[in-house]
């Protein structure tokens, strides 16, 4: 980005002094491109900088807010010791779960809504309903399942009245299920977004063409969609997995304590002010993120791969 | 197998492909507008209870706008939201301005444009804990400042960009920059290019990141909790009532049904301005 201005005030420098650099300096700034990267380095500096060194912080050992300069993996020791690492496990296997409701329902939700849904106007309107959920108070959201879902709530309430059931259902809430209700709904629009977009740049001739081929729509489906949507249904999952990953709100209001999800610890990490503890966590989370991605991306780099001496070999 | 008999089997195994399909959509649609329901019972279910006369009753017997004259006696809630609007005013003008600067030149780099993109949608993939611990630890513990309003308007801006350009490139990446060139051969002033012809062109986009920003920033928690400091925003009270377990919780029924009502009403109104936009 600097290279371009370096090498103008490098040529310039040898022919005049000061004045010379100056007024590239001022041609630069002034050029339009300039305040994208003034903007992109002070992002960096803003941004990407506090993610490095709170990785570094999680190396040191903290007391309070005071850092000590000393390299120590006692942060990292601490959460194997202490058992935390249940916590890791039991939250991938939340992400897991909620992750794949969404992939399962999401994806033919998707299609449908590219390819089959009739009038524009629903389509609009489907548009709009999974675009307002990014726009509401999280924690006023999922503090209303607590009126739904407790022992005095609406669905126990309503159950009992009809004699349904003759003691409250106590799992309803405060449980693995009402952390993972609490999630799904939230989170959906996050999947369905960029499988959506990904569909609707699939050509319908192709699919036309397949089906004319005599190929079943389930074939179609695995062969021309599926594929084709793949950078979508990437995107998804990990636009989906990731925030369910550290959802700091559903589970500590839905939740009920007993188990304790990443974001939890992470919170009664930094409430008892061990913020290197914290920083160790928020460093996993953030290398699970990027693992998952580059899982991803080699998969489905193999894939293409795969096709390519696929396609080779049908045509020799 | 005689032609007729054929005929016959296709025709069947073609209706019984119908069906399964007919079933597979009904199924879809049972599914994706069920979870799309799980998102939007709670809102409705939300603004049933504010007007219940015994919130905390399973089934509401009967309903009052009591509460809601409750919010004018007890004004606990007056000050945080105008600290929330405070906050949000700030980084819709900040969203404005670095979507319009970034957004309006970024379809045109020719160099650097993919890492660039990715480097400003980075927060998307980062959970919303995570900024807030490493702001906290970058800012309090190593540049030893003191948290406030401004890291308040530092997180929002940070969790908010990404959204804002993204609402800016929809409609920057269908600009047609032969306008601009048209204009200059035939003798437009720089700030006139701008004016008279990015400007009416852009502003849809403009409106759309500036509302992204300011709804974003008003509902904003899990970033919040690590860098408010003494600063109260309208979502950091309610998490604290909420986690206080206290008995105002008829009062946070009736603001949050109200910044819900407020919230879907705008966040409609920028889509519908960004598709008409882009229909266009």
């Amino acid at each position: 980005m600097t290279s371009e201005f370096l090498e103008r005030t490098r040529s310039t420098s040898q022919a005049g002094g000061f004045a010379r650099h100056f007024a590239a300096a001022r041609e630069w700034l002034s050029s339009e491109r300039a305040p994208v990267y003034i903007f992109a380095f002070i992002w960096c500096l803003g941004v990407i900088v506090p993610v490095i060194i709170s990785a570094v912080l999680s190396l040191l050992k903290a007391r309070g807010l005071h850092i000590v300069w000393a390299v120590s993996l006692h942060a990292y020791r601490d959460i194997v010791e202490s058992g935390r690492w249940e916590v890791v496990v039991r939250t991938l296997t939340a992400a897991g779960i909620v992750t794949a409701i969404c992939l399962v329902t999401g994806f033919p939700f998707a299609l449908w809504l590219v390819k089959r849904a009739k009038s524009q106007k629903l389509t609009q309107f489907v548009f709009m309903a999974l675009t307002v959920p990014f726009f509401l108070d999280p924690s006023a959201r999922t503090l209303v399942w607590r009126g739904v879902l407790g022992s005095t709530g609406l669905i126990n309430a309503a159950l009992m009245k009809l004699h349904l059931i003759d003691a409250p259902i106590e799992w309803l809430l405060f449980s693995d299920f009402s952390v993972y209700l609490g999630l799904v709904g939230p989170y959906f629009p996050n999947m369905v977004m960029p499988i959506y977009l990904a569909i609707l740049l699939i050509d319908n001739e192709l699919i036309q063409a397949s089906a004319d081929l005599g190929a079943t729509p389930a074939a179609t489906l695995r062969n021309i969609v599926i594929p084709l949507a793949m950078p979508g249904i990437i995107a998804g999952v990990i636009f989906t997995f990731v925030p369910v990953m550290g959802d700091s709100i559903v589970p500590t209001i839905l939740g009920g304590g007993k188990k304790e999800y990443l974001a939890d610890t992470v919170m009664s990490l930094s409430t008892a002010m061990n913020y290197a503890g914290a920083a160790a966590f928020a460093t996993i989370i953030l290398m699970l993120t990027a693992v998952l991605a580059a899982v991803f991306l080699l998969f489905r780099q193999r894939m293409t791969l795969a096709r390519g001496i696929a396609d080779r070999g049908i045509t020799a | 197998m005689t032609a007729a008999t054929f005929d016959n089997f296709a025709h069947r195994a073609a209706r019984r492909e119908a069906r399964l399909i007919g079933i597979a959509i009904w199924l879809t649609l049972i599914a994706g507008f069920g979870i799309t329901t799980l998102i939007y019972a709670p809102v409705v279910w939300l603004g049933v209870l504010s007007i219940s006369s015994d919130p905390l009753a399973g089934l509401p017997g009967s309903f009052t706008l009591g509460w809601y004259y409750g919010l004018f006696t007890d004004t606990r809630w007056l000050h945080p939201l105008i600290v929330s609007l405070e906050i949000a005013v700030a980084v819709s003008t900040l969203c404005m301005i670095s979507a319009t600067l970034v957004g309006r030149v970024l379809p045109r780099l020719k160099r650097g444009r993919a890492p660039l993109l990715a480097a400003f949608l980075l927060p998307l993939v980062v959970p919303g804990i995570v900024v807030g611990i490493d702001v906290f630890i970058y800012y309090k513990m190593f540049l030893t400042l003191k948290m406030g309003i401004w890291s308040l308007i530092l997180v929002h801006f940070i969790w908010a960009f990404p959204f804002a350009l993204i609402g800016m490139l929809v409609v920057s990446s269908r600009f047609d920059v032969r306008l601009l060139e048209a204009a200059a051969d035939l003798g437009a002033s720089p700030w006139r290019r701008f004016w008279d012809i990015e400007r009416p062109l852009l502003t849809s986009g403009v409106v759309t990141a500036g509302m992204f920003g300011f709804l974003l920033s008003l509902t904003e928690l899990p970033r919040s909790i690590f860098v408010a400091g003494h600063t109260q925003t309208l979502p950091l009270f309610t998490w604290a009532e909420t986690m206080s377990r206290g008995s105002h919780v008829s009062l946070i029924y009736c603001l949050n049904t109200i910044i819900a009502i407020v919230s879907i009403a705008l966040s409609v109104l920028s889509v519908w301005l960004l598709g008409r936009r882009v229909k266009s």
